[in-house]
This record gives C-alpha cells, sequence and structure tokens, in this order.
C-alpha cells in the first residue's frame, strides 16, 4: 500500500520559489493502477518521481508498505527501488549498444537475479518479441522498443511498476496495443501500477485517477 | 563481473573505441620510443666499448698499481695493460720518433685491430681483423713509416736495445692515438718493453688499464673502488668519451625522438581527455537509468573504476604490443646504420608504457567520469536534473599534472617537460581567455553579416563551452605539430651542413711551406683541389704569468705537456664565437708590427682556457724550438667542432708569429676513388701527416640519414595522434551538429546550404587554432631552442600564416567527413534517431 501524504515541491528560481507540486495527497492499493493526469508542466513527472524515490519532496511523506521513504538516506532508497521498482518510459531509455535481450537482462543482472538470459527471453516472449532478441533497438520500431521496455521493466518482476507517458511516443494504433499489454501484464503479476499520461484511454483503464493542475490535485471532471 | 560484461558490451557497441584507441596509442608511442631509444643506447655504448677497446680504461702517468689489477682479477674481471711512449726507431741509416704503443697478449678487451699485409691500402679485402696484438718479437706499423725508414714487411727495426720484425701493417686499433700524434703509429708486446730498454724511471710514459666484464654490476663496482683510489694523475675514461664526433648528432636525433614521443603522449592525453568527456556526456542517461534500477552511488563509482582499470590494464598491454611492433619498424629503418645485433631492451621500457596507461586513466579517464555516481536518478525522467561534471580548471590540473609527470618520467628531460606543459597551459589560458572573446566577435560579426554566417558563427558563441574544449584540442595538436615541424626543420637544415659532398674530408698536417705547390700539383692532376692552406707554428707553453709550468701541471693537462698548434688570423673564423673579450681590430697602417716586440694578444679556445684556468690578461709564455715569447689572453672563442674545418685552440694577429719557424696545414674533399694520392703524397713525402676523416664523414652521413628517417617515421606516428585529436574533437559535437542540420533540412534549407553553415564554423574554429596553436609553438620552441637544441632563438613568422591555414584545411576537411551522415541522411530518421 502507498500513501502519500501532504506532499509539496518547490524549487528557486530567479523570480523567486517555484511551487510544482502543493499539499498532495492519495492512496493506492495492492494491485491497484493509478493514473496522473493534466497539462504539461503541472507536475506529474515530480510527482512520479517522488512517488519511485528518484526525487524526494520539500515536505510530506511517502508511506510504502508501513515505511516512509522520504526520510531514507539516498542509499536505502536506492535499495528501496531496487526491491520493490520497476520503470517504463516515455523515450524507452533502451541502451543502443545492446541487443534487445541484453536489455532486459541488465537489471536483472544488476540485481544479480540468477538465469538472466532464460528469465529476459521469457518476457520478450511475453511481449511478443522473441524472435527479434538480438536486434539492436535502432533496429527496432518505436512500437517494439517500448514492448521491450516493457519486458525489461516486468522482468524484475517490481511490486510497484511506474510508466511516465507509455504511449507518448507511440502512434494510436500502437499505443493502445501496448496499453493493453501493459495493463494484462499488472493483472497477471499483481503489480502497482502507477502511470503519468495525457492519454484519457489509458487513465481511463486505471482503477484510480488523480487530475494534476499547476501542481495541485482537482478533481476529476 | 558486472563490470566487465558492461565494458565489453561497450566496447561492442564502439562506445569506447576513442578512448580505447587513444589510449592504446599513447601506450605505444611511450612503448615505441623507450624501447627503441633504449636499445640504440645500448648499442651506441656497446660500439663505444669497441672503439675504447674495453669497458672502460683508466689512464695514467704512473705504473697501474699491482693491487688494481688483483683486485680485478679477484672479481673475474678482464682487464688488459698498455704502455704508449713516443722513441725513434732506426732502420740502418734512417730514423723516425714514432707513436708506440705495448699491448699484452689479451689486447684488446672488446672490439678487434684492423691489418693488413698491403701498405697504403684502402681496400676493405685486404684488411684482416685480429682479437689480440703482434706477438713477443713482432710489431705492426703504420705504412707511412715503410717510406720513411725505407723497409718492408720482414724487416727488422731497432726500438732501443731490440730489433723487432714488422710482420703487419697495422691500419686500425682501439683507443687510436689522438690527431696530435705526429710519429708514425707502432703496435708491439708489453712483452718485449723491458728487452727495449727505452721505458726508464721519469720516461714520459701513458699507462693505460684496460677493463671489461660481462656483468655491469661488476664494471660499476670496480669503477666506484677505483675512482677511489685515484690520484690526480689518474684519469677515467669511459665509453660516452669514445664516439664525441657522432655522439651530438645522435645526442639531438634521440632528444628530438624522445620530444617527438612526448608530443606523441600529449596528443594522445588530449584525445583521450576529449574521447572520455565525450563518453562520460553519452553515459549521464545509463547512469541514471542504473541508479533508478537501485544501484547505488558507490556501486556505480566502483563499476566505473574497475571498467576504466580494467581498459587501462588491456589498452596498456595492447598498446605496448603495438608499441613493440612499432620499434621493430623504426629500427628495419634504421637497420643499415645499426650495428647487426641490438642489445634486448631491459625491463624499465615496459614498465614505462605501462605505467603510462595506468597513468592515462588516473589523469584523464577518471576525472572526466568522476562526477557520473552523482548523477540524479530523476535525470532519467527530466532534463534539467542532468548533474554537473567536473569542473573543466580541476580536470585541466589533473591533466597537466599527469602529462608533467609522464613528461618527466619518459624523457627525463626537465626542458622537454617544461616546454611542452608552458606550450600546452598556455593554449588552455589563452583559449580561456581569448576563445570566449573570439566567439562573442563571431557572434557580433556573424549579425552584422547575415544569412549562412550569421547561423554559422553564431553557433559558436551557442556550442561556447564544447566548443572551448575542441578550441584547446584542435590548438594543442596544431601546436604540437609546430613544434615538430620546425625542431625537425632546423635539425635537418644544421646537419645538411654537415654532410655537404663536397665537405673536405681530409687533413694535411706538418707540411712544408717549400712542398705545398707540388702536393697542390699531385692534387690537381687527381682533380682534388685544397681548400686554402693555413701556416702554423707548434709551440710549448712554459710559464703562465712568469710562473714555470710544474711537473704537476704537465701531468694534469696534456696542454701543458705537448707542442700546440699556433696560427694567425686577422678576422675572427667563421662558426667561431668570442665568449670573453674581444676580437682584435689591426689597423692596416700600425699593422702587425705594432704586435711584434711587445706583448702580444692571444686568443685561446672558450674550454681550454676554462681547463687551464686562464683570464682575460694572464701572460702566457710560449717556445717555439728554444725561442720564447709572450702573448697576453685577450679574448676567447667557442668553436664549432662540428663543421671539420680547420681549429685552433691558440689564435694571433696576422704576422704576429712571422720569424719562428712554421708549417702548413691545409683540408681537401677526397672522393674514395681517388685516395690513392694519398698514398703518393706521402711515400714523397712521409714527413706529412694525414688525417683521414672520410670514415667518420661516412659515419655522420649515414648517422644523420637514419636518424633522419627514423625521426621521419615517427612524425607520422605522431600526425595519427594529430589526426585523432582532431577527429574525437569535432565528434564531441556531432550528434548536436546532426540535430541541427536536421532541423534546417526539415525547414527547407539545401543540403548545400548546411554544409556551408558547418564549414564557416569550421573554419572559424580552425583559424582561432591555428592562431593559439603558433603561439603555443613559439613559446614551447624559445624554451627548446635555448636549453635542449642550442639553437639561436628566432621567431618563426611562417607559422603564424601556416598554422591557421592548416588549422582551417584540417578541421574543415575532417569536420565535413565526420559530419556527412548528419547531412546526407533524410531529416526525420536523424531526428528519430535522438528521441
Amino acid at each position: 500500500m502507498i500513501i502519500a501524504s501532504n506532499l509539496s515541491k518547490s524549487v528557486q528560481s530567479p523570480e523567486g520559489t517555484l511551487n510544482i507540486l502543493s499539499d498532495i495527497n492519495l492512496s493506492i492499493m495492492e494491485s491497484e493502477s493509478l493514473a496522473i493526469v493534466g497539462p504539461s508542466g503541472s507536475g506529474k513527472s515530480t510527482l512520479l518521481g517522488i512517488l519511485a524515490g528518484l526525487d524526494t519532496p520539500t515536505s510530506g511523506d511517502v508511506v510504502i508498505n508501513n515505511k516512509n521513504i522520504v526520510s531514507m538516506s539516498e542509499e536505502e532508497r536506492a535499495k528501496y527501488r531496487s526491491k520493490y521498482v520497476g520503470f517504463v518510459f516515455q523515450s524507452f531509455h533502451l541502451l543502443p549498444g545492446l541487443t534487445a535481450i541484453e536489455n532486459v537482462s541488465l537489471p536483472l543482472e544488476i540485481k544479480d537475479i540468477p538465469n538472466t538470459a532464460s528469465l529476459a527471453n521469457d518476457y520478450l516472449e511475453m511481449v511478443g518479441l522473441k524472435n527479434r532478441a538480438r536486434h539492436y533497438p535502432q533496429q527496432l520500431s518505436g512500437g517494439e522498443q517500448q514492448r521491450v521496455a516493457v519486458a525489461r521493466a516486468f522482468a524484475c518482476q517490481p511490486k510497484i511498476l511506474f510508466a511516465d507517458e507509455p504511449t507518448g511516443n507511440l502512434d494510436q494504433k500502437t499505443g493502445a496495443k501496448l496499453s493493453n499489454l501493459l495493463f494484462e501484464l499488472n493483472k497477471s503479476q499483481k503489480t502497482t501500477l502507477i502511470l503519468v499520461t495525457h492519454d484519457m484511454r489509458l487513465a481511463s483503464s486505471c482503477d484510480k485517477t488523480l487530475n494534476l493542475s499547476d501542481g495541485k490535485a482537482v478533481p476529476n471532471k | 563481473m558486472l563490470s566487465l560484461k558492461i565494458l565489453l558490451r561497450a566496447l561492442r557497441a564502439g562506445e569506447l573505441k576513442t578512448i580505447f584507441i587513444s589510449l592504446c596509442l599513447s601506450v605505444a608511442v611511450v612503448a615505441a620510443v623507450s624501447i627503441f631509444a633504449e636499445r640504440i643506447e645500448k648499442a651506441i655504448v656497446n660500439e663505444s666499448k669497441e672503439l675504447l677497446g674495453s669497458d672502460f680504461i683508466v689512464k695514467s702517468s704512473k705504473p697501474i698499481p699491482q693491487v688494481w689489477i688483483e683486485y680485478a682479477v679477484n672479481r673475474n674481471i678482464d682487464v688488459s695493460r698498455t704502455l704508449s711512449f713516443a722513441s725513434v726507431v732506426f732502420f740502418n741509416e734512417n730514423m723516425h720518433l714514432a707513436y708506440i704503443k705495448a699491448v699484452e697478449s689479451n689486447y684488446p678487451l672488446r672490439g678487434s685491430i684492423l691489418t693488413s699485409q698491403l701498405p697504403f691500402t684502402y681496400d676493405v679485402k685486404q684488411m684482416e681483423e685480429f682479437t689480440s696484438g703482434p706477438k713477443v718479437g713482432e710489431i705492426w706499423v703504420e705504412s707511412r713509416l715503410l717510406p720513411i725508414l725505407d723497409v718492408e714487411i720482414g724487416s727488422q727495426i731497432d726500438i732501443g736495445e731490440s730489433s723487432l720484425t714488422i710482420t703487419k701493417i697495422l691500419i686500425e686499433e682501439p683507443e687510436g692515438p689522438s690527431f696530435s700524434i705526429l710519429g708514425s703509429r707502432i703496435l708491439m708486446n708489453f712483452a718485449d718493453v723491458e728487452s727495449t730498454n727505452v721505458v726508464q724511471p721519469g720516461s714520459r710514459v701513458t699507462h693505460n688499464l684496460l677493463v671489461a666484464s660481462s656483468e655491469e654490476s661488476d664494471i660499476n663496482s670496480y669503477v666506484s673502488w677505483v675512482t677511489e683510489k685515484m690520484s690526480p694523475h689518474d684519469q677515467l675514461i669511459k665509453p660516452e668519451e669514445a664516439q664525441e664526433n657522432i655522439s651530438s648528432t645522435i645526442d639531438r636525433g634521440r632528444v628530438f625522438l624522445l620530444l617527438a614521443g612526448s608530443i606523441g603522449i600529449v596528443l594522445a592525453a588530449v584525445a583521450l581527455a576529449m574521447a572520455s568527456h565525450l563518453f562520460a556526456t553519452k553515459q549521464k542517461t545509463q547512469v541514471a537509468l542504473l541508479k533508478s534500477w537501485g544501484l547505488t552511488e558507490s556501486r556505480v563509482r566502483k563499476l566505473y573504476v574497475n571498467q576504466s582499470l580494467f581498459l587501462g590494464f588491456v589498452g596498456s598491454f595492447i598498446g605496448l604490443f603495438l608499441g613493440y611492433i612499432f620499434h621493430l619498424f623504426l629500427i628495419d629503418i634504421a637497420r643499415e646504420w645499426l650495428p647487426t645485433m641490438l642489445p634486448n631492451p631491459g625491463l624499465q621500457s615496459f614498465l614505462i608504457s605501462i605505467f603510462t596507461g595506468i597513468a592515462c586513466v588516473i589523469g584523464f579517464i577518471l576525472p572526466a567520469l568522476w562526477h557520473l555516481p552523482k548523477q540524479p536518478p530523476i535525470s532519467i525522467l527530466k532534463d534539467d536534473g542532468m548533474g554537473q561534471s567536473t569542473s573543466i580548471m580541476v580536470r585541466l590540473i589533473v591533466g597537466l599534472c599527469v602529462i608533467m609527470v609522464l613528461l618527466f618520467l619518459y624523457s627525463k628531460n626537465v626542458s622537454i617537460t617544461f616546454a611542452m606543459t608552458l606550450g600546452v597551459l598556455s593554449i588552455s589560458t589563452m583559449a580561456a581567455l581569448v576563445g570566449g572573446s573570439l566567439f562573442s566577435i563571431a557572434l557580433a560579426m556573424g549579425k552584422s553579416t547575415g544569412g549562412f554566417f550569421r547561423i554559422g558563427l553564431s553557433n559558436l558563441w551557442r556550442r561556447k563551452s564544447h566548443n572551448l574544449i575542441q578550441l584547446i584540442g584542435f590548438s594543442s595538436a596544431i601546436f604540437l605539430f609546430l613544434v615538430l615541424a620546425i625542431i625537425r626543420n632546423s635539425l635537418l637544415d644544421e646537419w645538411q651542413l654537415q654532410i655537404d659532398d663536397d665537405l673536405p674530408n681530409h687533413f694535411f698536417i706538418n707540411v712544408n711551406e717549400d712542398d705545398i705547390k707540388e702536393i697542390d700539383d699531385y692534387a690537381a692532376k687527381s682533380k682534388v683541389s685544397s681548400a686554402g692552406w693555413y701556416s702554423m707554428t707548434r709551440a710549448r707553453i712554459t710559464s703562465i704569468n712568469n710562473e714555470l709550468i710544474t711537473e704537476d701541471q704537465r701531468e694534469a693537462h696534456r696542454a701543458y705537456d705537448r707542442e700546440l698548434n699556433l696560427s694567425w688570423s686577422e678576422d675572427l673564423p667563421a662558426g667561431n664565437e668570442v665568449s670573453s673579450g674581444s676580437w682584435w681590430k689591426v689597423d692596416n697602417t700600425e699593422s702587425a708590427a705594432s704586435l711584434k716586440g711587445d706583448i702580444a694578444p692571444v686568443s685561446v679556445e672558450h674550454d681550454l682556457a676554462g681547463e687551464l684556468g686562464l683570464k682575460l690578461g694572464d701572460v702566457i709564455t710560449f717556445s717555439v724550438g728554444g725561442l720564447s715569447f709572450d702573448a697576453e689572453v685577450s679574448n676567447t672563442r667557442i668553436l664549432d667542432w662540428e663543421k671539420m674545418t680547420p681549429n685552433f685552440y691558440f689564435l694571433f694577429p696576422e704576422g704576429a708569429l712571422e720569424g719562428f719557424p712554421r708549417t702548413s696545414m691545409t683540408s681537401m674533399y677526397i672522393p674514395i676513388e681517388n685516395k690513392r694520392i694519398i698514398s703518393e703524397i706521402l711515400r714523397e713525402y712521409p714527413t706529412i701527416q694525414v688525417i683521414e676523416l672520410d670514415k667518420v664523414f661516412e659515419t655522420i652521413k649515414k648517422t644523420i640519414n637514419q636518424v633522419t628517417r627514423a625521426l621521419e617515421a615517427m612524425t607520422v606516428l605522431i600526425l595519427f595522434c594529430g589526426i585523432m585529436v582532431l577527429i574525437t574533437s569535432v565528434h564531441l559535437s556531432i550528434s548536436e551538429r546532426m540535430r541541427e542540420s536536421a532541423v534546417l533540412r526539415t525547414f527547407g534549407c539545401a543540403r548545400r546550404d548546411v554544409v556551408v553553415v558547418q564549414l564557416i564554423e569550421f573554419l572559424a574554429l580552425g583559424l582561432v587554432s591555428g592562431l593559439l596553436g603558433a603561439l603555443g609553438a613559439e613559446i614551447a620552441v624559445g624554451v627548446l631552442s635555448s636549453t635542449v637544441f642550442d639553437f639561436s632563438f628566432k621567431l618563426h613568422p611562417w607559422i603564424w600564416g601556416f598554422g591557421p591555414l592548416l588549422g582551417m584545411a584540417i578541421i574543415a576537411i575532417f569536420g565535413i567527413i565526420s559530419c556527412k551522415s548528419a547531412i546526407s541522411s533524410p531529416p526525420l530518421s536523424t531526428l528519430r534517431s535522438f528521441n
């Protein structure tokens, strides 16, 4: 269970203090899915980063499984990410020098998970790219690259998956296919899914939606 | 293991290609030059030992103490005694004051004696090499003794109370005599000395103890032991002193090689620093990704340190291997000039090479990557979270320190280290100070010109920080090229003077004035001409400032113990330089008469004056065949010994020595096919001594040619390093350029227009780099000229034109080639590749 309470984030700018997030509260149960929506610059990615333990808020708490990750040291937060978290990014972030299977294997190798190759192969099969395992990212289409990224995220069997605009770089058809895949895997692996999106269709597939505007939570329309 | 896996993948993906090549190249340059230089140096020492007949000689005016010999023998060190003295030799009515050397049966300990059965032969086929001297009762004599005494091989001649048989003609032996010996050389057995009874207590004799051992440590310990026991009568002669005529050429060649190697190191280091910077820029996303997966900062750091060290070791070993191959190539080029058997290199060169690789990792790769582990994981979601890299200033200081350590370790030459560091430092400072301003000027110029110029020139300003690093890289490469070119040209110009084909290669001394015309006729018949005749008078120094020369002084310096050649000249001879006092100006009306009777001024060679402790105003008393006259030291001169023209230790004004007996000397260029005229002249005038410098000249010529070729090969390697730097520099901004080109083309710019924009930026960068490079080169060459190469200081205006032109041409060519794919591929695919 994830509970975020009174989350605020502000930074100093030449024009004075800039509030990126103000007093955000949310809770999400295990296996639930949450969509964070809102216009560009509303603080969606900042909130995602704080919930994932990639960044810290100026004030407020994020409690995951009864542990406040805000009060943890950076080393402890790294351990938390390693144990619980997986990511899918808008621009895929596949390493260009690695093949599809190596990209999927890399986080497994880092986490010292055994049989990385066969595990990576299994997940590539799940996303329908077993026959493209030896291909490099530049040899794959955008949709295929994002499927590799999804395979990479699920291969580590994270408890919580954070997705930042997972369909943002894909056309509508490919985006729809990818969101289906995301929810299928989410369901089968009982992963908690938190995603940031502009795509309202994708957001409507989630159990909950948090609408942000100028860093504040606003009621859903 | 994970580090290794990631490293191997990065290598396979080509991300580390430039770093790896630069690393291998820097190690290869160091390895090639240090192994080559070490082997050559060892070979020269060995060759010198052959010329010396031993590893070193103890020379003394007193008999060598028995205990010195026993000490050596007890330690299995080989020793051999020689005894040199002048003595009159007789055959019937004929007599001659000969220079005799008595040698023990194991003489020489190194090298060999060259003999013949035919007098005056220059045919190598007629010559025979021996590794031991004449047997008891036999002597080997110089060709010219035969006509002087009217004898032939097999004749018995008298030396003191003994009659010895001539069995061979002596051509060349180790530790040969100096040119000042006028008597014919005779080699006899040491055991015969006693029966001749010519060496009596008080006789003027030179005792030499030749020492050799296969173990260098034994030699070193014996040298230190014997040095402690030596008195002022004794002198140690080391191999370095045996080949003075070519040592300067080889030494300068070696220093140039080290300089070229140092330039290679700096170039490779600059390439490595830039390649690492580029690599680090590309690694930011990967680090953020790794950290988002939970890899801690310390693990990320460990990952990169492990990778860098692994890369360092592998790169060093590969570089070492490549360097070894390249050194074989250098040896192959210089093969003719080198001895057949080159000594093996020691461990030192290999260790220096490996150390270079590791030092490069510490100095250039790690500082560039150091900030990476601090990359915040949030930067994977937001670009504004990108971490700051270690400041350029800190990296520059660390890099310069490592360059200094490497340069010194490698060249062992403070001046080279200082000059190179100063050059790089001044370029970096000027790039930072002037570069920024120049970019602003470019921006302003661009605004006033408009069109493509505006885009091209304002790009310089926009990419200021990248361009600054590029500017340092480009100007360092151009600076180092220019230094190499200037020093190389100066060396070659100077050497060329030494190897002019018609330089005199034979000196004829002790010629009677009456014989000059006939000798000139002989020469003319063979189409050989003398380079003018110089008169000289032979005199001894009998006192200085009215104090008689003591026996101790005589033993301490040969100049007190033998006849010296005095000559005269109205003008300062070409190649001479007054080091103290002033050259005399003889008024024509007063002429030399004013110098006669009174104390004549004398000009003394600079080094000799120092050795004898002569100061301006000191009065030297000379004795010419019993007639004495005084001379006052009015100036000292530095001579150019490498020019091989007649040089005199003591020079007087014209006419000052008139009335004293004189002989003449000349020099001639005699080609090998005309060498028979020497034997003809010597048969006719046996008292003349001919100094044959053709072999020395041939050696110098060959050495210079080979050293030059080795330098050219080295220059090619350095050129390769320089091109590496340029390519790496261009690659620093390639992705930005690709993106920009794609955007411009999307907006409808023609391919040609995009090329023009890039070209303008590259040309402007090349121009600034060329100017900075020229500045650095003037500074470094100024330091090197005065401290290392002994060239006179001068500015080089041509580099101020050539440097910028070179910069513009090379940077534009490589820049456009590197950007070719960005310019020619469809803009959409380029833009997509950045998403």
